[in-house]
């Protein structure tokens, strides 16, 4: 990105935002790679950390509800944690790594669990997200050996540690079936990607509707959105609140007030952090002194015809 | 007869996959891994090619499950090789023929996260 916004002169304003989601020996190899990236790139850095955030780190979950469906909460809790950066930064647009191979084994998953609402979006290359921050995945049509072959011969700066709880990941065997495909019909992954955006839902299948969490204010399809809910039942004492069926009743079986069991933390509501996001990307446009009307310049249109500015040369 | 003398690397991952001993001989506690071997040259009707070097890899090298590597007669799909600077589908592939001071390099992308 930094390498086109300077070759083609975008215009645009790059920040790196990394999660820290308190993984030993995983997180801590790559946050090191990522603030050598900082300086390698002369890009502004946040990092937001699971702890700050939710007060649970990844390793304090896997020690509360143990070594599967680690992936579910660190997923969820990734997904709420880029958006609520996002929002502190101020950003219009979260463009994030994704390769080919990401799309493909997504798409393999949620093929072999039915999860049919994900199929359908999947594949999008854009997303609007909790539309606020627009989310894309440039790389989507990349193939994972084309990247490392690329940082090889560029001798990019990158990590590459497993994470520690991956070995149980549900995603590896879509890998590891995606990965046999490749070596027969390379173009497998490609079409797997073209055969994910080719399906479409029939339309009198009932599909989730976008809703508000009535706890964090988060875009979520039920009442409470999965976050709150993960972190209910590890609060509660039922770590599998969210997970299995059955953990709902022995939510309803715990007394009234339950004790909190871990160290949580008042999570900012969502409709504060739009609140002052909104009031961050006001004063940006106010302040901003290179907007024109040309309709094909990136500024807003504000009215300003000014010849002396950025944009106007 | 010659012996060929090479040079392997092994990063990204590929390094976790050696035998503790021979990345402690190394030097090598974490990170990118360089070794040279010395393999012999074999006849004409049986080159010592890049599959020979494997088979070599896979019984000598590669500590617990040696199919991690290396499986019916295939190299796990996920590990990319680089033969003097080129992705070996460029060369010949497992065919290519070693030549002395010949530089293979092994990437992992068989990661998670």
């Amino acid at each position: 990105m930094k390498t086109l916004n300077e070759r083609y002169d975008y215009g645009l304003d790059l920040f790196l935002l990394s999660i820290d989601e308190g993984i030993a020996g995983y997180r801590d190899d790559s946050l090191e790679t990522v603030k050598r990236n900082k300086d390698q790139y002369s890009l502004p850095l946040l990092i937001v950390s699971y702890e700050q955030l939710y007060g649970w780190s990844m390793d304090s979950i896997v020690e509360t509800v143990g070594r599967k469906n680690n992936c579910t909460f660190c997923g969820v809790f990734r997904r709420q944690a880029l958006d609520r950066g996002a929002l502190m930064l101020d950003l219009d647009h979260i463009v994030t790594g994704h390769n080919a191979d990401d799309v493909a084994e997504t798409i393999l998953m949620n093929i072999f669990r039915g999860d049919l609402p994900r199929l359908g979006r999947c594949t999008d290359i854009a997303t609007a997200g909790d539309g606020y921050t627009v989310r894309s995945k440039p790389f989507k049509y990349a193939y994972e050996k084309e990247i490392v072959m690329y940082a090889y011969f560029k001798r990019l700066d990158y990590f590459s540690t497993e994470c520690t709880y991956s070995p149980n990941a549900y995603r590896g065997y879509a890998r590891e079936f995606l990965k046999d495909l490749e070596a027969v019909r390379p173009s497998a992954i490609l079409d797997i990607i073209h055969s994910g955006e080719a399906m479409r839902v029939a339309h009198d299948v009932q599909m989730p509707v976008a809703a508000q969490c009535e706890r964090c204010g988060y875009i979520s399809s039920n009442a409470v959105c999965k976050a709150c809910t993960l972190l209910e039942g590890l609060e509660r004492g039922v770590p599998k609140l969210g997970i299995a069926r059955s953990a709902k009743a022995d939510l309803q079986a715990l007394p009234v007030v339950a004790k909190n069991r871990g160290a949580s933390v008042q999570r900012v509501h969502f409709d504060k952090l739009w609140e002052n996001a909104k009031r961050m990307r006001e004063e940006r446009i106010a302040n901003a002194d290179s907007w024109c009307n040309k309709p094909s310049c990136v500024c807003v249109d504000q009215n300003n015809t000014e010849s002396s500015h950025a944009c106007m040369q | 007869m010659e012996d060929l003398n090479i040079t392997l690397k092994f990063s990204s991952g590929a390094e976790l996959m050696i035998k503790d001993e021979i990345r402690f001989e190394a030097g090598v506690k974490t990170g990118d891994l360089e070794l040279t071997r010395t393999l012999p040259v074999k006849t004409n009707d049986n080159p010592t090619n890049v599959k020979v070097l494997l088979e070599y890899i896979c019984a000598n090298l590669i500590k617990d499950k040696p199919e991690s590597f290396y499986q019916e007669e295939k190299l796990r799909p996920g590990i990319l090789v680089i033969i003097n600077g080129s992705d070996w589908e460029v060369e010949d592939g497992p065919e290519y023929k070693l030549q002395n001071n010949d530089v293979i390099e092994f990437i992992s992308t068989l990661h998670g996260g």
